[in-house]
């Protein structure tokens, strides 16, 4: 099964590196999109169906709990997960983030399995369906 | 106190960014060393890059690496030849490597409190501008003592300032 994923990260490196690791997973086959900021993401998300949304949390413009918050806020994006791959080390900004509904997040550094494990329990659990067509529905916040 | 704890904390994370992502086993030397004897090569092929942080207590931690780790560093951690390397890839690595040094430090430190990291920022101007008042400055900047940890392919250096 094939899936729409869009990275979001300002550092082209890391999105790169995450990339990396979801072919190694097994994902090779799917449609990767890119983003450096929270609101480009929100503007990527306009244009297709995305099965699952990778963020860094500290970004320019938009950061990555202020872009989930606006996501929950959607009809149709709210139901999309997020998974956040960050440095950030304090325990209370991660509760922020599993507390607006974050499916998971990883602290960098992150081994390979370690994303691969996170990236199946997410893609299982909460996107056992097939793929959504929601090309007929309204993405505008 | 804090400051020791602190580069203990920096020690720590910097094996475990340099393993984990990058493949590259390093031996942090102990206390500060000049930076003549630090085995790092002249400014113009250094890489570095500084970040913020506020919590507790306020500093900056900066990261020095010779830019031929840096490109070894960035073809593991892209898993890209170095024909396919650019610029921006390699300040894109010094830069990450640095924020996840940080944030993987201060959530040692106390991960309860929080700590703000701020965007860290290349200092490559001041260190390659061939101007030469800029040049002179840099040579200054850079004969103060660091810590040093060492890799196969050579040491890199830490510098920690706390407010």
């Amino acid at each position: 099964m094939t899936f729409s994923i869009l990275l979001v990260d300002d550092s082209m490196p890391m999105r790169a590196v995450i990339k990396k690791a979801f072919i190694a997973a097994g994902y090779a086959g799917s449609d990767f999109s890119e983003a450096q900021n929270g609101i480009e993401a929100l503007e990527r998300l306009k244009k297709s169906w995305i099965d699952l949304v990778v963020t860094d949390f500290t970004m320019p413009v938009m950061n990555g709990l202020e872009m989930l918050l606006k996501m929950k806020q959607h009809d149709i994006f709210k139901d999309i997960p997020v998974l956040v791959v960050t440095t950030e080390g304090s325990q209370e900004k991660i509760d922020q983030f599993m507390n607006s509904g974050a499916a998971g997040y990883i602290r960098k550094p992150f081994t390979p399995e370690q994303l691969r494990d996170m990236i199946t329990n997410i893609l299982g659990e909460s996107h056992g369906n097939e793929q959504s067509d929601n090309s007929d529905n309204d993405f505008d916040f | 106190m804090a400051m020791n704890n602190l580069i203990i904390q920096i020690m720590i994370s910097i094996s475990e960014v340099m393993e984990t992502m990058f493949y590259i086993p390093v031996e942090p030397r102990d206390g500060l060393i000049a930076f003549e004897e630090s085995g790092l090569p002249g400014p113009d092929r250094l890489e570095a890059a500084t970040i913020t942080f506020h919590g507790m207590f306020s500093g900056t931690i900066e990261l020095i690496i010779p830019s031929s780790l840096l490109m070894i560093m960035t073809e593991n951690f892209m898993g890209e030849k170095r024909q396919h390397l650019t610029q921006k890839h390699l300040e894109g690595t010094l830069k990450e490597t640095l924020n996840m040094l940080a944030g993987n430090t201060f959530s040692k430190v106390d991960s309860q409190s929080s700590f703000c990291l701020g965007v860290p920022e290349l200092n490559t101007s001041a260190i390659k501008n061939i101007d030469a008042s800029r040049e002179h400055e840099s040579r200054i900047h850079y004969t103060a003592p660091l810590f040093v940890v060492d890799t196969l392919d050579g040491p890199m250096g830490i510098k920690v300032n706390v407010n």
